[in-house]
């Protein structure tokens, strides 16, 4: 009787994880409004940091400019360039104990290179806040967010 | 019942009783090699797996009388050479210490995630059933194994040879191939972030990324399953973490990526797995190592083998 309830059991198993709903598995909490249109920036990935008191984790991009710069380790800057900075709060991941990943999107800071000549760099700094990511109009800090982002080194990833 | 029924069903019942004394004879017996290297736990935690996992998980299995008899037998068998080869508690020395860590993490989540002790196993066997309490022990003992330190010095040369390293390299080589074949793709800075991981287990951050038949997948909500085309890559870097309580990504480890192809990869659930160690891109595993990924994969299989769930942008 044991082994037949064995049996039967194994396969009862395998047909019900068949039958399975398949749920949707995006992270929507995270997920960027679509009127920001993100995508129409084409960025590219420099690095992520995490802030273990804020609990946050962020990915700084930049625009191909940026991109560039990064690449030769170059540390002159040129007009154009462009950097990007998402902020999201963190969630336990529910699929595995040990990671967390992106909860809700705080902050995107974007900050562009408006001109630099002879070590002299002029930017200009904008801010979206919260899910929405509604333009912020404080401009309190700006500096210091501009003088972090631009502090940042890229990752080492690998390449050919 | 007529007897005439009767007298032509008795041949059916002499056949099968033959076959089932028959069949005891085929198939290889579940054998025990020496324990050479056991697992060293707390009490409250050896005494778990004893009861739940060693019967497959050790070179000491105990088998009950009805796991012994065929057909039952046959599957006893194939479970405790996969479970053996996959994690044995008796043959534990021979992992790194690091690697010994990381299985300690898998195994709380296959528990946590009901995907172990097998449910045909619980089924005969109910007091290998892991409670509550139990879980709360392995989960305090992972947790205890884990350690961040702030400016990790170690850490910190490791990154700065690396930086050095990279700067200096510039030739371009062969593109490496893993052993089933799939190549290192280069192009993958070219692609969207689909998540980020914080890996407080193993002191690791990772970014995923998605191809752009990934980013279209998750733009038209078809991830569940995956259609073919679609390739993520996960990059994984030691933390370095400092007083302010920062993690920046340190020495970069490995690449990974997951290839969608439903029939190509049938083998591994539609996935084709492939990693590259370190600056040079070596490629990691013997033949055969993606039977190593999907097994873990395996956890997700509700959500087509894939962990992260994708950020729409
Ligand atoms: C009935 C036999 C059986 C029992 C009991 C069992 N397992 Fe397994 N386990 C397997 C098999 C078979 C595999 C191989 C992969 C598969 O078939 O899912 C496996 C794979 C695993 C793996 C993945 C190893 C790898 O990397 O390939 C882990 C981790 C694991 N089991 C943990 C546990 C834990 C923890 C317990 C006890 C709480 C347990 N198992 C009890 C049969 C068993
Ligand atoms: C011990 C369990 C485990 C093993 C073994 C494993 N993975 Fe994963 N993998 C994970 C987890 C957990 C994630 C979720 C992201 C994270 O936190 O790293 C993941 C994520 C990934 C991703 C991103 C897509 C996704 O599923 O989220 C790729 C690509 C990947 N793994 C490839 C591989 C390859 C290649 C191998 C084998 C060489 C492998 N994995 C072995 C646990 C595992």
């Amino acid at each position: 009787m044991r082994k037949f309830i064995y049996i039967t059991s194994a396969v009862l198993a395998a047909l019900i994880s068949s039958c399975h709903k398949n749920a949707s598995t995006i992270n929507e909490s995270a997920s960027f409004p679509s009127e920001f249109k993100f995508l129409d920036l084409n960025l590219k990935v420099l690095t992520t940091i995490i802030n273990t008191n804020k609990k946050t984790t962020a990915v700084l991009y930049g625009n191909e400019l940026a991109f560039k710069r990064a690449a030769v380790h170059d540390s002159i800057r040129t007009a154009g360039e462009q950097y990007v900075l998402v902020t999201w709060s963190q969630q336990a991941n529910p699929d595995w104990f040990g990671s967390k990943i992106p909860y809700e999107l705080v902050s995107v800071d974007v900050v562009k290179i408006l001109a630099s000549d002879k070590g002299i760099t002029k930017t200009e700094h904008k801010r979206y806040i919260g899910k929405n990511l509604s333009p912020s109009k404080d401009t309190i800090g700006q500096a210091a967010v501009t003088a972090y982002i631009l502090a940042q080194k890229p990752a080492i990833v690998p390449d050919l | 019942m007529k007897a005439s029924s009767k007298r032509k069903l008795l041949p059916v019942i002499a056949l099968f009783i033959i076959v089932f004394i028959g069949i005891q004879f085929i198939g290889e017996k579940v054998d025990h090699p020496a324990v050479t290297g056991e697992i060293k736990a707390p009490k409250e935690v050896k005494q778990i797996l004893e009861r739940s996992c060693y019967s497959c998980h050790s070179n000491e299995t105990h088998l009950e009388w009805f796991d012994e008899i065929a057909p039952a037998s046959w599957l006893v068998q194939s479970h405790v050479k996969h479970a053996r080869l996959g994690m044995n508690f008796s043959q534990w020395d021979t992992m790194t210490e690091i690697e010994k860590k990381g299985k300690l993490w898998q195994l709380y989540n296959f528990v946590a995630a009901d995907h172990m002790p097998k449910k045909s196993y619980l089924a005969v066997h109910p007091d290998a059933k892991i409670e509550k309490k139990d879980l709360d022990v392995l989960r305090n003992y992972v947790l205890s194994l884990t350690s961040s330190k702030i400016n990790d010095t170690s850490k910190i040369n490791s990154f700065n040879k690396q930086y050095k390293e990279l700067i200096s390299q510039n030739a371009s080589k062969e593109i490496p191939k893993a052993p089933n074949g799939i190549p290192f793709i280069a192009d993958y800075k070219n692609w969207q972030i689909i998540s980020t991981s914080e890996r407080f287990d193993s002191g690791t951050m990772r970014i995923i990324y998605g191809n752009p038949a990934a980013i279209k997948a998750v733009k038209d909500k078809q991830t569940n399953p995956w259609p073919d085309g679609v390739i993520m890559a996960k990059i994984v870097w030691t933390q370095l973490k400092d007083e302010f309580g920062e993690i920046k990504p340190g020495e970069y480890k490995y690449i990974q990526y997951m290839i969608k192809d439903k029939r190509k990869y049938e083998k591994t659930q539609g996935w084709g797995f492939a990693r590259f160690d370190n600056l040079d891109n070596k490629p990691f595993g013997k033949e055969d190592f993606e039977y190593s990924c999907i097994n873990c994969h395996m956890v997700v299989k509700d959500q087509d083998y894939v962990f992260t769930r994708p950020i729409k942008q």
